[in-house]
C-alpha cells in the first residue's frame, strides 16, 4: 500500500480515490432511487397492493363521497330548471322549445315520472343455499331482472326503475358477486322493479306459459319469491346524471 | 472532523444522482421497479461496504466495483429469474442484502464511536 517507506500512508478515507469512487457510485444509487420514487409517485396510490380491509375502507369513503354529491344533483336540477323556466318567461316558440326539452329528458329519464303500472318484488329463497349449484335455485339472479325488464319494456313501460334506479339508455345490470350492479349502484334483494306503463298488458306478458316468470319455476320451487302487483299510482325517480360521451359524437 | 468532510464528496454525488434521476426524462417501466428495487438494494450495501472499508482502511477499488455492478446484475436477474420460474428469489436478495446493510451500518457505528473515544 505505502509507496514509500517514509511517508506513513493515509488512511483510506482520507484518499481522494475513496471518496471519487464513493462519490461515483452515490451518483447511480440517487439516479435509481429518484427513478424509482417517481415511477411509484406517478402510479399514485397503489390498490392493488392494499389489504381488502384497507379497500373496503376506501370504498365506503368514496360512497359517502358519491351520496354526498348525488344529492347536490336534485338541487342542481331544481336551478336548471327555474333557469330554464325565467329564460323562456313570455317568450312562445321559446316555451315550444321547452315543452320539448321536457319530452326529450323525459324520454332519457332525466326526469321522475309517475302514472299507473306494476311493481315486480323478487326475494332470494330466505333457506341459505348449500353450494354454488344450489345457490342458482335459491337466488334471484342478474339475468332474471333484465328477462323482466326485457319484457316490460317489450310489453309496452315506458318508464322502469329498479330499487329506485331509473333504467336508461346503457343502464347495465349485472351480478357482482352477491349484489347486482344496476346503473353504478349496487343494488341487494329485495329487488323491487317497477314499471310505468299499461298494468294489465305488462302482467300478462310476464305471466304467460312459457313467459320470463314460468322460467323461473325451478327458483320459485326452491324458494324464491316474486311478487307481481298492480299500483294506480307509481313513481319512476329520475336518473341521477348526465349520459358522459368520451368516443361517440354525433355523425353528420 | 476529516470524516465528516471526506464524506462530503460521496454526498454530493448522491445529491446529484438524485437530481439526475429527477432531470431525466422517461420513466422506468413499472414491470422493472421490482427488478430495479431489489438492485438498489444490493447497489446500497455495496456502497456502505465501501464505506465501511474506508473506515476499517481496508478499501480496495477492485473488490469494491466489481462487487457494486456484480451484486446490482445479479439480484435484478435473481429476481427476474425467480418470477420467470414462480419462485420468489428476490427474498433471497432482500434477506441477505438488508441483513448486510445493517450490519455494516452497526460496524460503522462501533468505529466511529471508537474513535470519537480515542480522539477524547
Amino acid at each position: 500500500m505505502a509507496t514509500l517507506a517514509s511517508v506513513p500512508p493515509k488512511p483510506a478515507h482520507l484518499r481522494l480515490s475513496w471518496q471519487l469512487s464513493l462519490a461515483l457510485v452515490g451518483v447511480v444509487l440517487g439516479v435509481i432511487v429518484s427513478m424509482l420514487f417517481r415511477t411509484q409517485a406517478s402510479q399514485g396510490f397503489p390498490l392493488a397492493n392494499q389489504s381488502t380491509g384497507t379497500l373496503a375502507a376506501l370504498l365506503k369513503q368514496q360512497d359517502s363521497v358519491d351520496a354526498r354529491l348525488r344529492s347536490t344533483i336534485e338541487v342542481q336540477r331544481g336551478e336548471l330548471d327555474r333557469y330554464e323556466r325565467q329564460a323562456t318567461a313570455g317568450r312562445s316558440l321559446s316555451r315550444v322549445a321547452r315543452g320539448e326539452l321536457q319530452h326529450f329528458k323525459a324520454a332519457a329519464g332525466l326526469v321522475a315520472l309517475t302514472g299507473p303500472g306494476l311493481t315486480v318484488t323478487l326475494t332470494d329463497s330466505p333457506k341459505p343455499a348449500a353450494g354454488p349449484v344450489d345457490a342458482q335455485y335459491k337466488l334471484v339472479h342478474d339475468y332474471n331482472l333484465r328477462e323482466i325488464v326485457n319484457e316490460l319494456w317489450a310489453s309496452g313501460a315506458e318508464a322502469i326503475a329498479i330499487n329506485g334506479q331509473r333504467y336508461v339508455t346503457g343502464t347495465p345490470i349485472r351480478c357482482v358477486g352477491p349484489v347486482i350492479l344496476v346503473n353504478q349502484e349496487r343494488i341487494s334483494p329485495p329487488y323491487q322493479i317497477s314499471a310505468i306503463g299499461p298494468t294489465k298488458p305488462m302482467a300478462g306478458a310476464l305471466q304467460m306459459p312459457g313467459g320470463v316468470l314460468d322460467a323461473m319455476g325451478p327458483q320459485i320451487q326452491s324458494g324464491v319469491q316474486v311478487r307481481v302487483a298492480a299500483a294506480s299510482s307509481l313513481i319512476v325517480p329520475a336518473y341521477p346524471a348526465l349520459a358522459t360521451f368520451h368516443y361517440a359524437k354525433a355523425a353528420r | 472532523m476529516r470524516l465528516v468532510l471526506s464524506l462530503l464528496l460521496p454526498a454530493f454525488g448522491v445529491a446529484i444522482g438524485v437530481w439526475l434521476g429527477f432531470a431525466l426524462p422517461g420513466q422506468v417501466p413499472s414491470a422493472y421497479v421490482k427488478y430495479l428495487g431489489v438492485a438498489l438494494l444490493a447497489a446500497f450495501d455495496s456502497a456502505l461496504g465501501g464505506l465501511r472499508a474506508g473506515l476499517e482502511d481496508t478499501y480496495d477499488p477492485t473488490v469494491f466495483f466489481s462487487g457494486f455492478v456484480a451484486n446490482t446484475i445479479l439480484a435484478g436477474l435473481l429476481t427476474y429469474a425467480g418470477d420467470r420460474l414462480g419462485v420468489e428469489l428476490y427474498l433471497a436478495a432482500v434477506i441477505v442484502f438488508g441483513a448486510r446493510i445493517f450490519n455494516n451500518i452497526a460496524i460503522m457505528r462501533r468505529i466511529i464511536i471508537g474513535r470519537l473515544r480515542r480522539a477524547r
